[in-house]
């Protein structure tokens, strides 16, 4: 464990965390869109901004990208700092002006008067969903297209994806939902292509997961097994409770089922 | 050819191809580089093979690399003599054969002439070539790029002898350090102490990578250099891969330069035929291996992250740098990464001396590397001089003594044009007003004046060159190039490019200055990498030095330099014009009318403002107005 200073909190912190981590695990708020908690930093959004005083220099970094060291200070919300922040939510608000989640960035800083051109786009190019798709789910199907203001994050030439799983992490990710995602009884929408559910082997009602996304997870998980995850959660617990009703029978040992 | 197994083979080979090299000999070198196969010089080099077959004449003919002075080639140059035609053409040829070469006549219409009128019969007397220092270049226009026994009989390769006759790579390591040589690719980092990092590394596998993404508009140094002497580049890499103990290298080149491709193709191969590449070199135990890797133009390649991302086969976009690339680059392994010109000046250094080296430049780098700038800097002088090229100089050298020595001065002063402004450092520079003409140009002085050495661009400006253009020009083509990551590269030059359009439109706000300021402080700060740092350089330098421009531009709706087309408007000054009717026969609209040696007039409709009439006139006799006087003088 290391000490660093975060404004006037002493915190302690994994030697293997960023600055970022160790202060959203010590309680502070610090603004961020492209970080998640199960992914690698990425450093897109540039929101986190903090100013961290190194050897009697200030810096303003990126809390995400840098690495807690021994006796680092940091400070959140300096003068400085929402400036900069001010000016980056205003350069996303100017391009996605209907976010709800930028609004309410937008008036924790008390930003009201943008002054750049607006424009009508819907994503915040934070690279999410390409990250969730690739790190977790191991799917890539997405990836960010195209330079300067014309990146896009689709899949491959626009199409719909041959290696999506039709997962739904994407949109489920997506810090300003702009992701089109239908999750209907039988089947899930997703980039232009409809996945069949998974029907529970016992009742034959369909599951949450896709069958493609089942076959993606077993090749990457040998825990996985099939016989566990094609059952819907209403069998599962019917099975469990006839095995807890075995036991108390007596008709079935632990020995018995093998454990 | 067998394999060199030692160091003595090596050298007693450079001592017998060096006896061979008759100094008497009658050789004509003519430039292959890119430039001035451009203007022809392939057909010229073929028909010299073909006249010279037929003339049984006793003369070398060498297809070497680019020269430099590109705007004048085809150049050929006529040694022992030194002589240099220029702008050759096929129907030269028999002439230059028969006069210069049999006889030892000049053939003067070859012969460059300066503005004033001077020919020079001499290479090393032309102005261009006279206060230049070549060391990177010192071989280009001398040796042919595919023969490696060009190379080694000038000392090539003696370098990399030396060192594995016995050198320690701390001596390597020490003597690069107390060179002060420091990286040409355009942050200026000492390149010893990027060695000394990478070799302090316990790691058995490492890397050493060429910088070869060559990508600021205008600027084609590096290209030259892997085009005329690509086995000094090699030669600097092994040096280098010596020094921090690697065994594997990359040269990231774009594949835009299909040429220096292929000759560093060529000249890796005939290395490794001599053996001086591939395992067990010169029968020293040290393995070192090269892979050419093609980039595809993208302009964010260059830098170092996401280069080696674009290496390692994955989209070419910065990386977040949890350390630096010394201990974990490509492949997470420590990599030393260096432009080509810095290579290309390790086997010069090596074979030298620190010395040497160190008595070219500026400051002084006994205990600090940082202490100065030494030895010499290619730069590639463009833009509105009249001698446009490529020049290696000493560092501190005057910014006056290269566009005005070298450079030959401003193009059209007859005209009136005057030197307004220098950029230097490519996109991510500045620009540099007349009031600093007399300031050193080295690493510390143009990152004082607002600018940056960067790989070497220098375009030269005149007083016709709008800077609002200017950093217009420079943003829209960042906003191209970046690679769209992070927010405030992204988007700030988004915001910038659309505030410096409506600005040379005529359509500027009261506010618009101070948001470019706005948006260019969020920029330096908070962007992920240094295009996206950087990249605010140009506006932020022009605002510096001419506001007065910007605010013409808003608040009265006038260009001062006269460029922007939406903003000015032509018409034809009756006491000056003679009717000549050359305006009138060169406008592309036919916008201008008038009768023989009366006055012309421009039709304001059909006037499309492209100023074909103005570069035309030899009188004078062009008026551009902008700006209130738009009204007064036209609003008849």
């Amino acid at each position: 464990m290391v000490k660093i200073k975060i404004n006037d909190k002493i915190v302690q912190a994994h030697k293997w965390e960023t600055v970022l981590q160790a202060a959203i695990r010590a309680g502070f708020e610090i603004p961020s869109l492209c970080y998640h908690p199960s992914l690698k930093a990425d450093g897109s959004c540039r929101l986190c901004l903090v100013e961290i005083n190194k050897g009697g220099k200030t810096k303003i970094e990126t809390a995400c990208t840098v690495p807690v060291k021994e006796g680092m200070e940091v400070k959140l919300d300096t003068a400085e700092v929402i400036k900069h922040r001010k000016n980056i939510l205003e350069m996303l608000i100017a391009q996605v002006p209907d976010s709800p989640v930028l609004t309410e960035l937008a008036a924790k800083d008390g930003l009201k008067d943008i002054k750049l051109a607006k424009g009508e786009d819907v994503c915040i190019k934070c690279g999410l969903c390409v990250r969730i798709c690739k790190e977790r789910i191991g799917a890539d199907a997405l990836a960010m297209q195209g330079r300067g203001p014309d990146v896009t994050f689709t899949p491959p030439f626009g199409e719909a994806p041959e290696s999506c799983v039709g997962c739904g992490s994407c949109a489920f990710i997506c810090p300003v939902q702009c992701i089109k995602y239908e999750n209907n009884f039988a089947d899930i929408k997703i980039w232009g292509k409809n996945f069949e559910k998974a029907v529970c082997s016992e009742c034959g009602m369909p599951l949450e997961h896709t069958r493609e996304h089942i076959e993606l997870m077993k090749s990457r998980h040998e825990i996985i097994k099939e016989e566990e995850v094609l059952v819907c959660e209403k069998c599962s617990r019917k099975k469990t409770l006839e095995t807890m009703k075995n036991i108390v029978d007596g008709q079935l040992t632990f020995k018995k089922m093998g454990r | 050819m067998d394999k060199l197994k030692s160091p003595q083979e090596l050298d007693s080979l450079i001592k017998e191809l060096e006896s061979k090299l008759n100094p008497e000999q009658k050789k004509i070198s003519i430039c292959q580089g890119t430039g001035c196969l451009a203007s022809g010089a392939d057909k010229v080099g073929k028909t010299f093979v073909d006249e010279i077959k037929k003339s049984n004449l006793d003369v070398k003919l060498i297809h070497t690399g680019c020269h430099g002075f590109c705007e004048r080639g085809p150049l050929v140059v006529i040694h022992p003599e030194g002589i240099m035609y220029q702008k050759v053409k096929e129907k030269d040829i028999p002439e230059i054969l028969d006069k210069t070469i049999k006889d030892g006549e000049i053939i003067k219409r070859l012969l460059y002439k300066d503005t004033q009128g001077n020919r020079y019969e001499k290479e090393q007397d032309v102005p261009f070539y006279k206060d230049q220092k070549r060391i990177v270049f010192a071989l280009n226009g001398h040796i042919d790029p595919t023969r490696i026994q060009d190379y080694i009989s000038n000392q090539g390769y003696g370098s990399i002898s030396k060192i594995l006759a016995g050198w320690k790579s701390e001596k390597v390591i020490d003597t690069i350090i107390k060179s002060g040589l420091r990286g040409r690719g355009g942050a200026g980092f000492p390149a010893g102490v990027k060695w000394q990092s990478c070799a302090e590394q316990k790691n058995s596998k490492k890397y050493v990578i060429c910088n070869a993404d060559e990508g600021d508009p205008g600027a084609f140094m590096d290209r030259s250099i892997m085009e005329g002497n690509p086995h000094s580049v090699i030669e600097g890499m092994l040096i280098g891969a010596f020094a921090v103990g690697a065994d594997e290298g990359y040269i990231y080149i774009r594949n835009e330069y299909p040429l220096a491709v292929k000759r560093l193709q060529v000249a890796l191969k005939q290395a490794h035929e001599y053996g001086l590449l591939g395992q067990n070199i010169l029968g020293s135990g040290f393995n070192f291996e090269i892979k050419v890797n093609r980039g595809g133009g993208a302009f964010v390649c260059g830098e170092s992250t996401a280069l080696m991302q674009s290496i390692e086969g994955k989209v070419g976009r910065p990386r977040v740098k949890w350390q630096h690339t010394v201990k974990k680059g490509l492949w997470q392994k420590p990599t030393v990464i260096n432009n080509v010109e810095t290579w290309a000046n390790i086997p010069a250094i090596i074979n030298r001396g620190v010395d040497w080296f160190t008595s070219i430049g500026t400051g002084d780098v006994t205990d600090n590397p940082w202490g100065g700038s030494k030895g010499t800097k290619i730069f590639s002088l463009v833009g509105k001089v009249n001698n446009t090229g490529l020049v290696e100089v000493p560092m501190g050298m005057t910014l006056r003594k290269l566009v005005f020595d070298i450079g030959g001065g401003i193009k059209n002063s007859k005209k009136g044009r005057k030197f307004k402004a220098v950029q230097t450092g490519g996109p991510s520079g500045g620009c540099i007003p007349e009031k600093f003409l007399d300031n050193p140009i080295d690493f510390d002085e143009l990152e004082k004046l607002g600018s940056m050495m960067g790989s070497g661009g220098m375009i030269v400006m005149d007083n016709r060159t709008c800077m609002v253009q200017v950093a217009r020009y420079f943003v829209d083509f960042l906003k191209e190039e970046s690679c769209g990551k992070c927010t405030p590269c992204r988007e700030g030059l988004r915001g910038m490019s659309e505030i410096l359009n409506r600005i040379v439109r005529g359509k500027g706000r009261a506010g618009d200055i101070d948001l470019l300021y706005n948006l260019a402080t969020t920029m330096e700060t908070t962007s992920f990498c240094n295009l996206g740092k950087t990249a605010a350089n140009p506006v932020l330098s022009t605002l510096k030095y001419f506001m007065d421009e910007y605010k013409a531009h808003i608040d009265n709706i006038e260009c001062p330099a006269r460029e922007c087309g939406d903003l000015i408007k032509f018409q034809v000054d009756k006491d000056n014009c003679t009717g000549c009717t050359l305006c009138a026969k060169n406008c592309p609209t036919e916008a201008i009318s008038g009768e023989r040696k009366k006055n012309h007039h421009i039709d304001q409709d059909k006037c499309v403002q492209c100023g074909v009439c103005d570069d035309v006139c030899n009188f004078n006799a062009i008026n551009i107005l902008s700006g209130p006087e738009i009204n007064q003088k036209l609003g008849e």
